[in-house]
């Protein structure tokens, strides 16, 4: 496989909500952590990719940038660069085609965000027509998406509210032992389905919040990583396709969908990301050890079972009640805890998910450890087409 | 005096539906080559395959079948204001037939969302979404039910 690259190193800041803090200070414990993984010090780093956070003014928008001020000038390439919440995957794509291309050996990829509590709003915009903003005025949350989508599958598949809650109650035993989660409290189903109705048929605890946090990753060649070691944990594929249109998905932003009068709609990106990713690695689903799905809701982990294949659509409420996905399980999913446990901190969130992979595959990823971890595939989407799927072997 | 005076009803977005009261329909076009709709309205056709710049302005259909909706619980944040106090709100959306494309909206106020069923048929209706910073009664489509038993209209 011409195509693998190394991953050297990874790290985190936990995730949290620290309304006094600066979205630098996490990333600082989050590369300081990852440098030390690595074995290297930050002058060895040739190339950073950093993803933008929208909260912090020009510094947020010029995260790599304002971030090396603040670690140190070492004159090398930075980019920032912004992919909803796929952004942490896109750096990794971006330093990967880098050292797959001969341009550097060793390169740092940062998520790190911080972001405020509740509601995720629009930034202001000057354009009349501007759908993001539109669609607020309208009332259009994040999870007034989510809930329509959760409120189709019930309809296509007959997923029960109890479904619902048990994908919340998997992921808190999943999450409890890891120690940058957020969320470390085990969840009972009647805890989750006493919880307040959020956007019909969604309630508070089965929805993601909002968190701060940080995660870096370096990745190199692979001649360069076998000066440490003979087998280093490798990335065998990056996938960031775009949807195709006719695009049949109200994703939001969207307030209208393409029309599919001339041609059948287009098979949706979140499974075209994932089927993209498996191709390049040259596997299956059956190959798989684990996975880290972006479970925005737990109606969503459910769709992405099917998405990514482990079972066919209107399969996924039999995977979750037999346990299949529980660490112990067939084949584990969220083991990190998830978004359910984690919030979402969105530049940062797609590095996390590799963070995890890495970790799992190690055998060093404690009391939530799967046994026997070898490959592990990661997926996620966000905003305006972004989406992601990374997977990771060893 | 301030309170009799007629709020002056602007639309949420000029150009993108009619404000003909009981008769409301959005305004998008269609491609005279391949015959794709579009909503809003694009400057050329989207199609890839296609790509045509012969597109004619069309007023969609004001019926259709609801797809899926959800009723909000809590306050967005802004811009959206609600009208008064805030109260739970229902967002729908809504496949065209004729278009064969999905449109969101609102779902008209005074309709019971206990009442509102998957694959219903829908219709278009025009409503004060919120009040603007000068006073006036921003205009936006909603969805309700087209025939609800016992002849209720929404």
């Amino acid at each position: 496989m011409g195509k693998e690259i190394a991953v050297l190193g990874i790290g985190m800041h936990p995730w949290g909500k620290w309304p006094e803090k600066r979205f630098i200070e996490f990333g600082l414990t989050a590369v300081r952590n990852a440098l030390q993984d690595a074995n290297l010090e930050w002058k060895d780093i040739q190339y950073v990719a950093a993803g933008q956070t929208i909260y912090s003014g020009m510094p947020g928008l010029l995260a790599g940038s304002a971030f090396v001020e603040e670690m140190g000038l070492t004159g090398i390439p930075v980019v920032n660069s912004f992919n909803a919440c796929a952004t942490g995957a896109f750096a990794i794509d971006a330093a990967r085609a880098r050292i797959l291309a001969g341009l550097c050996d060793v390169a740092i990829c940062i998520g790190m965000d911080w972001a405020p509590k509740g509601f995720f709003a629009p930034p202001a915009s000057r354009d009349p027509k501007d759908v993001e903003n539109l669609r607020f005025k309208m009332g259009a949350t994040n999870p007034s998406y989510f809930a329509m989508y959760a409120m189709r599958r019930m309809q296509n598949y007959g997923t029960t509210e109890r479904d619902l809650a048990m994908v919340k109650v998997k992921n808190s035993r999943h999450g409890l032992h890891n120690l940058n989660a957020r969320f470390r409290k085990e969840f009972t189903e009647e805890e989750v389905l006493g919880s307040p109705m959020v956007s019909s048929p969604l309630r508070l605890y089965e929805l993601c919040a909002t968190s701060d946090g940080a995660a870096a990753i370096i990745l190199s060649s692979m001649e360069y990583a076998r000066r440490f070691t003979s087998h280093p944990i490798t990335i065998a594929a990056v996938s960031t396709v775009s949807p195709k249109y006719p695009d049949a998905m109200i994703n939001i932003p969207r307030i209208s969908t393409d029309s599919t009068y001339s041609a059948e709609p287009e098979m949706n990106f979140q499974k075209t990301v994932p089927q993209r990713a498996y191709e390049e690695a040259g596997i299956g689903p059956e190959d798989l050890s684990l996975a880290e799905v972006y479970d925005l809701t737990s109606a969503y982990e459910l769709d992405w079972y099917e998405y990514i294949n482990l079972c066919r659509p209107g399969e996924a409420e039999r995977l979750l009640r037999n346990g299949d996905t529980t660490i112990g399980g067939k084949i584990p999913v969220n083991p990190s805890g998830g978004l359910s446990c984690f919030g979402e901190a969105v530049p940062a969130q797609a590095i996390a998910q590799v963070c995890e992979l890495v970790w799992q595959i190690r055998g060093a990823a404690g009391k939530r450890q799967v046994e026997g971890a070898k490959v592990g595939l990661t997926v996620n989407f966000g905003l305006l087409g972004n989406a992601s799927s990374v997977i990771i072997k060893k | 005096m301030e309170e009799n005076r007629e709020k002056k009803q602007v639309p949420l977005v000029e150009g993108w539906f009619t404000m003909k009261a009981g008769q409301a329909h959005l305004i998008g076009n269609q491609c005279q080559t391949c015959g794709d709709y579009f909503f809003p309205t694009v400057y050329a056709c989207r199609n890839p395959r296609c790509m045509s710049k012969d597109l004619k302005e069309v007023l969609l259909s004001r019926e259709g079948k609801l797809w899926s909706f959800t009723v909000g619980y809590y306050l967005p944040p802004p811009p959206y204001l609600p009208k008064g106090t805030f109260t739970p709100y229902g967002l729908a959306v809504v496949e065209l037939p004729r278009e064969k494309l999905m449109v969101l909206g609102q779902v008209a106020s005074g309709v019971d969302s206990a009442k509102l069923k998957v694959g219903m048929e829908m219709e278009m209706v025009l409503e004060a979404l919120q009040e603007d910073p000068e006073g006036n009664e921003v205009i936006a489509w909603k969805w309700r039910p087209l025939n609800l038993p016992n002849g209720e209209r929404g």
